[in-house]
């Protein structure tokens, strides 16, 4: 798939498409997909997208800088939620739910006993 | 008359509390033990852990706590109602707190899972090493295109 794409990707949008703008961009990080950039014109880039998945079975979205700048943050922010969970969890198991339940048995057993 | 009235009353309270707090001890028992397995549960006598089990064979009435010899039952079981209450809120808002973080923490997996939809590595990771080669401008735009190996 990988050299039928790098053929024919400048026939997708004839003319439109920046000849020899395909680079593969991982090292082989996932067995099944490699990730490839190219570069069209900005307004027929909805039908290279279309092309590319009719012809090639290729899925293609626009680069989105956001994304990627986002990223660290987004990723730092999901730690630090992890954490917040961890401990929230840890205290609501050790701490409140041990003490509710100690307190409540205690006080349903004088409940028992006076019956 | 009055008094086997309140005798009666006094009764059904009893039960009613009796039936309320163990469901709700069992209740707890549950989302305690789903969360963790292994999770002991003990009960505090002057500041001593006891297992159930222990506690309820070595069972004393709290003087301190519940004064029997000062206070009437209705008294007493007023003064349980309300730790019960309060104990109850208490649990609420801080299992909806943590319910919430969970929540939000979920919202934020959703734009992993859209990225892992497209490859097993997060591609924005891979991207990120290449942003040089991204063009974007007026005209010309980069697309990224995965490629089935």
């Amino acid at each position: 798939m990988v050299e039928n794409f790098q053929k024919g990707y400048k026939e997708l949008v004839e003319g439109m498409v920046l000849p020899l703008s395909a680079e593969q961009l991982d090292s082989g990080e996932d067995e099944k997909t490699s990730l490839w950039k190219v570069v069209v014109m900005a307004h027929k880039k909805d039908e290279f997208i279309n092309q590319a998945r009719t012809n090639f079975r290729i899925l293609a979205k626009e680069y989105d800088e956001n994304e990627i700048l986002r990223l660290p943050k987004e990723l730092k922010e999901k730690d630090d939620l992890k954490k917040s969970i961890n401990e929230k969890r840890e205290n609501l198991l050790n701490k409140n739910c041990k003490a509710f339940y100690s307190e409540m048995y205690h006080a349903l057993l004088h409940i028992k006993v006076l019956f | 008359m009055n008094s086997l009235d309140s005798l009666l009353k006094t009764n059904d309270e009893l039960q009613r509390l009796d039936l309320e707090m163990e469901s709700f001890l069992k209740s707890l028992e549950k989302r305690v033990l789903e969360l963790q397995p292994d999770f002991e549960f003990t009960v505090n006598i002057k500041n001593n852990p006891y297992k159930v089990e222990e506690a309820i064979n070595t069972f004393q009435w709290d003087e301190q706590k519940y004064p029997k010899n000062q206070k009437t039952i209705e008294q007493i079981m007023e003064k349980i109602t309300e730790k019960f209450t309060s104990t109850k809120s208490n649990l609420k808002t801080k299992s909806d707190d943590y319910q919430s973080e969970c929540e939000k923490l979920k919202q934020k997996m959703k734009s992993d899972s859209e990225a892992a939809s497209f490859m097993k590595v997060d591609y924005r990771e891979i991207v990120k090493r290449s942003t040089q080669l991204m063009v974007k401008t007026d005209y010309l735009t980069t697309l990224l295109c995965f490629v089935p190996l």
